[in-house]
């Protein structure tokens, strides 16, 4: 685990602490949470990730007022979070990262196997932390390198007219927080040059650059922070701050053996990010390979899904739901595998009639699925789907108007 | 609740492609369907900034010059990450 690497630097032991509290702050919004619980299960109001679509098996807990069992495993977590900031203060390096790896290898189950929903981009950033303070050697350097190479990777989902338009900002009723609206393409582009290029002046021996640079990013998260407010800045933010602050010094670029590991870790991220540009049509609007990679802000999302279920005995039932919020993935995914889950715990159902629109940016609704019977299909994660229609396939029904942003 | 009648902009609703509670769908006088989604107004309509028409009018040269300097940073990474840190170490640069 290369705790001695921890034990000579400054920066690796204020980062392993800041380990500590990222987890803090992620397992407070996870305890009391229904998304993984036994009810979830039972009300079908689960999703399990596309790549691994029988992920019942991780719901098994009970949260209040069902159940204590989620309570009992969020405490024992936080004792072993007490336990490491004992540690921590004993200078047991190794101990804390021993101490660590089970509620690594949670967060890691719960992120990539057990929902759909938990995999949000900060995730992503915490996995990297952990797997690199954890497991990997050349800690300091993969750690400062992985930040600014997350900022560079997000850039292949701004190449968009999203950012590069500036739209997902101006079909906000609210916009930009404090821009105005005519300048928002101009923060946009700003942003996207300085995460593809600006970000590895973090990295400079260069003092005034490497400085400048992490003045910008970290004006750039306590901004973003009024959007999307503390998980993400208290993620990162930490992170960049011990890293690239006032400790900060050159690494040498590591290529021995032993950063193996780490180097092919980076290159499997990059083919995860770019993945998506693989599977045909605009992944914004089909969703499908979005998640494989980074994807903040990738698109401002406003969609409805409708259809009727037609049950054995001749009766049938009509369904509509709608969400406005911007920030909320309309994936095709989710709502077909709540429909496909219904369609399997309820043998009444002969068939359901399904219709999915799809605006991003404030542009058209896409008619992207029109299907007769959503029960008949299935979902591949990493081919296109013929059932999902591109925006070169899909009709267009309409135009929305300016939405939320939650 | 969205559904209003006549609300301005020249526009109507129309009440038989709409759903109670899911959303409304609007007519403009140049026969455009607004489809307004619960929680959301007919007022906010999208407009476009200048710069950003401006943009949209030359949006594929832009995204290609993106692109372009995004697969220049990765071979530039590669450069001085890998390749001539492991030239040095065998002193061939």
């Amino acid at each position: 685990m290369y705790s001695n690497e921890i034990a000579q630097s400054k920066v690796l032991q204020w980062s392993l602490g800041a380990l500590v509290f990222v987890y803090v702050v992620v397992f407070s919004d996870w305890a009391p949470s229904q998304r993984i619980t036994l009810q979830s299960l039972e009300n079908l109001s689960y999703t399990c990730p596309p790549y691994f679509q029988s992920c019942e098996f991780f719901y098994f807990l009970e949260a209040l007022p069902h159940g204590y069992s989620q309570s009992i495993l969020y405490m024992a977590f936080f004792a072993l979070l007490a336990w490491s900031v004992y540690l921590l203060s004993r200078k047991a390096w190794n101990a804390v990262q021993i101490s660590l790896i089970p509620l690594f290898a949670w967060h890691t189950s719960i992120v990539f196997l057990a929902a759909d929903n938990r995999s949000a981009n900060y995730e992503y950033y915490l996995f990297a932390f952990g797997l690199i303070l954890l497991f990997f050697p050349h800690k300091e350097f993969f750690l400062k390198f992985i930040i600014a190479f997350f900022y560079f990777l997000s850039t292949a989902s701004k190449i968009h007219p999203s950012w590069i338009e500036g739209g997902y900002f101006t079909a906000l009723r609210t916009g930009l927080p404090i821009f105005p609206d005519a300048y928002t393409p101009l923060f946009t582009n700003v942003v996207l040059i300085m995460e593809m290029v600006g970000a590895w002046f973090l990295l400079s021996r260069n003092m005034f650059l490497q400085r400048s640079a992490l003045v910008f990013f970290a004006i750039f998260h306590l901004y973003s922070g009024i959007l999307v407010m503390y998980r993400y800045p208290s993620t990162v933010l930490p992170f960049v701050l011990i890293l690239f602050g006032p400790w900060y010094r050159y690494s040498f670029v590591p290529l021995d053996r032993k950063s193996i590991a780490a180097w092919i870790f980076v290159a499997l991220l990059l083919c995860l990010q770019l993945s998506a540009k693989i599977i045909p049509g605009d992944e914004k609007l089909t969703l499908e390979g979005n998640k494989y990679g980074l994807y903040m802000f990738e698109a401002n999302h406003q969609c409805f899904s409708e259809g009727r279920i037609s049950f054995t005995s001749g009766e049938y039932e009509d369904f509509a739901k709608s969400n406005p919020i911007a920030r909320s993935r309309c994936q095709p995914y989710d709502y077909w595998f709540s429909l496909k889950k219904m369609c399997e715990h309820n043998e009444e159902i002969e068939k359901i009639e399904w219709r999915f629109m799809h605006s991003i940016n404030g542009g058209p609704f896409y008619k992207i699925v029109d299907v007769p019977n959503a029960c008949d299909l299935s979902f591949s994660p990493i081919r296109h789907n013929e059932w999902i229609k591109t925006e070169k396939e899909a009709e267009i029904i309409g135009y929305p108007v300016k939405n939320v942003y939650y | 609740m969205v559904a209003q009648y006549h609300v301005g902009y020249h526009m109507e609703r129309i009440p038989s492609e709409s759903k109670e509670g899911v959303y409304d769908v609007y007519v403009t006088a140049e026969g455009k369907k607004l489809y307004v989604l619960e929680g959301l107004s007919v007022q906010d309509q999208i407009d476009s900034p200048p710069l950003q028409q401006f943009i949209h009018a030359h949006y594929m040269p832009i995204a290609t010059l993106y692109w372009i300097i995004f697969a220049t940073t990765i071979i530039y990474l590669v450069g001085i990450y890998i390749f001539i840190p492991l030239l040095r170490r065998y002193e061939l640069y």
